[in-house]
């Protein structure tokens, strides 16, 4: 025996492996078009049937908007609210029209007068559902609803937070150049109840939503000085920031809510400093002769972008929350300035002025991988999407009297689907608002 | 009288002290003629050449060529300004082979739990036949086996492409060919016989197949978008329908959801009528029948 076991083992040695046949394949291109989504009515009948038309309505807006789906015409749709109800989805029929997302929902009004909205998404080529939620709210808060909904279908099919259920604060602008106007007003981000926050009465700049309370920040002309004021929304009421000999400007809040970093020109020369809103107190973060402002904190809060012409030219760079560490992070020709760090913390949005242009572009923060993604006569003023996604900015025309118009625009960061928003006036200075809070 | 001289001795008319060395070196001149001419047997040996090994590497040709793809990014340029890509026109109605249906799913509103909260988040479970049953979560998917194929990250982000950039004097980035792939799957995939190879041409009809059924919309632009390469195993009928189709890192899938959404288009390629029944040869069952698919969109974003 112990003669024939390495004879044996030799024979088996000789024997080859049997191939273990799994074809691979490598798919390295697809197409780059937008998800065919339909979003039929929702079920509701009586008092329920105006929303259970409005809400697909929104939601099928705020998709497209994104520039990622692409709505199915409701001509095309292979059943309605009552059949889906009745039958089900039937998805061979919805498959055969190229529909790869389906949304469905019923509104129902409740004994207490609110509305219990349902709505299920599903994937018609799996033939399963993804996603099923049930909201109950007051009647008139419909439309949040829709944008929540908008959210969920949106996180669910990109993987990425929405952006739908927020608002957008911006300056509203009217009358001659030489007389202007300017006051805050607030609108959700597609454009829908639109409201105003000041009189007009002094000049208003730069708003910024503080990320974590229903509050902005904005630079205004009221008094002697300008100063930065903070508006609480739910209140109305305004103060002003910290007790600043100089003139200060360019505030921004930082990720947690709890400081502010803005800079104070104070005897010809301009620096950023931090404000604390508990304690209020104050700590300056760059000592330069040089204009350092425009400052914003990453997501992180560790560190902040400004814009600083101490190397001669006006560029970006970026330092520690301590004012530690300063790295210039552009370094290419013409003026950079307003850098805005993204809520994802993969780029910085900045302004550009290049031979009598202004851009808007991205940059990473270690100051590789810049690209440019519009340009105008005049662009400014990018404010990130709560995601990370789409930015927002102002676009004026060049000319005087009524030829000169200024808009409030969103884009896409992959430098497409750019899209102007329906402000009732002139507009400038956007900032977008974190989502908001349930 | 006679004079003897002893001939012998004087041998060349030297003097029989010269005899021994003149002996010797015509020896050795003996010696270096032989040697010259014939050589030294074990020294010519050690110079023998040898022959140096050429490796030889069995590449099949299908996983390097690819005549009918797509002409590798002829990159937008500043001039392409109008809005994303082209849609696609619809696909002629197609016949559908149905996939195992998952169950009958009539949409009587399952339980939902009603309790009334201003902004209230209920999880709706998917509407459940008539029958009050235990949860029946449509679950169409196996579980897969365990992650074994890794899923290998390639070059760094090639990000930019997809993206416009309006920056005047961007340097043009080359695009770079995708053969590091096919080149491990080829050694992967050498010892399985010539003769249940896909072809070339049979292998890019159903690549090319699939690149139209892919589609990346909702994830182009995304953050770490290129990093989302997503292995799919495939068991495929016999009538070329996708039997089965799970997800390799499952892992991943559970825990990060912009794989997860990655993934689910991954899916829906292998799922849209478009791609059913797969553009694969019926007569090498054998050869298709379990296929990985990678769908990789680093080349891409």
């Amino acid at each position: 025996m112990k003669r024939i076991l390495p004879v044996l083992l030799f024979v088996l040695a000789l024997i080859p492996v049997a191939a273990h046949a799994e074809l691979r394949v490598d798919v390295t291109r697809g197409t780059i078009e937008p998800m065919p989504i339909a979003i039929s009515p929702f079920s509701g009948s009586g008092a329920d049937a105006n929303l259970a038309l409005e809400m697909p309505k929104v939601i099928s807006n705020n998709l497209a908007g994104s520039g990622l789906f692409k709505p199915v015409n409701p001509a095309a749709f292979v059943q309605d609210a009552a059949s889906i109800q009745r039958d089900g989805v039937r998805f061979a029929e919805w498959r055969a029209t190229n529909t790869q997302a389906l949304v469905t929902g019923t509104v129902t009004s409740l004994p207490d007068g609110k509305a219990r909205v349902e709505f299920r998404l599903w994937d018609v080529f799996g033939q399963k559902q993804l996603i099923g939620m049930a909201y109950t709210t007051t009647q008139q808060n419909w439309r949040r609803i829709a944008h929540i909904i908008s959210d969920e279908i949106y996180k669910n099919l990109t993987g990425e937070d929405g952006y739908f259920d927020s608002r957008i604060v911006y300056v509203s602008e009217t009358g001659p150049a030489t007389k202007r106007v300017k006051r805050l007003a607030i609108m959700d981000q597609d454009g829908a109840n639109h409201k105003y926050l000041t009189d007009g009465g002094s000049l208003v700049l730069t708003p910024r939503f503080s990320p974590t309370r229903q509050q902005v920040a904005y630079m205004s002309y009221e008094g002697r000085a300008p100063r930065v004021y903070l508006y609480d929304l739910a209140s109305g009421r305004r103060q002003i920031l910290g007790d600043f000999p100089g003139m200060t400007f360019a505030p921004r809040f930082s990720p947690d809510g709890n400081k502010v970093v803005m800079s104070l020109a104070q005897n010809g020369n301009t620096d950023v400093y931090v404000l604390d809103l508990g304690s209020r107190t104050k700590k300056r973060l760059t000592e330069n002769p040089g204009i350092d402002t425009a400052p914003s904190y990453s997501p992180d809060g560790a560190r902040i972008a400004f814009e600083s012409d101490r190397g001669g030219s006006q560029q970006i760079y970026t330092m520690n929350a301590d004012g530690s560490n300063v790295q210039r992070i552009t370094f290419d020709k013409g003026r950079y300035g307003n850098p805005v760090w993204s809520p994802r913390s993969d780029l910085i949005a900045f302004t550009r002025q290049y031979q009598g242009q202004f851009y808007i572009g991205v940059i990473r923060p270690d100051g590789s991988g810049e690209r440019l993604i519009t340009n105008a006569y005049h662009v400014e003023g990018p404010s990130w999407s709560p995601n990370g996604r789409v930015l927002t900015y102002f676009k004026e025309s060049p000319g005087s009297g009524s030829a000169r118009t200024a808009r409030v625009y969103t884009i896409d960061i992959t430098g497409y689907n750019e899209r102007k928003l329906g402000t009732p006036q002139d507009g400038s200075d956007p900032a977008w608002s974190p989502l908001n809070a349930n | 009288m006679i004079n003897r001289t002893m001939i012998d001795d004087d041998f060349l008319g030297l003097d029989s002290s010269m005899k021994a060395p003149v002996v010797t070196s015509a020896i050795l001149h003996i010696i270096l003629f032989i040697v010259t001419a014939f050589g030294i047997p074990f020294i010519a040996r050690d110079h023998e050449i040898l022959s140096q090994p050429i490796s030889i590497e069995i590449v099949p040709i299908d996983e390097l060529t690819q005549t009918n793809r797509v002409a590798t990014p002829v990159k937008p340029k500043e001039e392409k300004k109008e809005l994303p890509p082209p849609v696609q026109e619809k696909p002629s109605p197609p016949k559908m082979a149905e996939e195992t249906p998952p169950e009958i799913e009539k949409p009587k509103p399952p339980e939902l739990k009603e309790e009334v909260k201003e902004k209230p988040v209920e999880q709706l479970a998917p509407p459940k036949p008539e029958k009050k049953k235990e949860e029946v979560k449509p679950k169409e998917k196996p579980k897969p086996k365990p992650d074994t194929t890794k899923v290998e990250k390639k070059k760094e982000q090639d990000f930019d492409s997809l993206l416009k950039n309006l920056t005047p004097d961007t340097e043009e980035e080359q695009p770079v060919e995708s053969v590091e792939t096919a080149e491990n799957s080829a050694v992967d995939s050498a010892i399985a016989q010539l003769s249940d190879r896909l072809t070339m041409s049979e292998m890019d009809a159903l690549r090319h197949q699939l690149q139209g059924c892919w589609n990346l919309g909702a994830s182009a632009g995304g953050k770490y978008a290129e990093e989302l390469i997503v292995a799919v195993r495939v068991q495929i009928n016999k009538d070329r329908t996708v039997q089965n189709a799970a997800v390799v890192d499952m892992g991943r899938y559970q825990r990060d959801n912009a794989f997860r959404a990655a993934a689910e288009a991954a899916l829906r390629a292998l799922r849209n009528p478009r791609c059913t029944p797969l553009a694969v040869p019926p007569d090498k069952y054998n050869t298709w029948k379990n296929t990985i698919i990678n769908f990789d969109p680093s080349d891409m974003l």
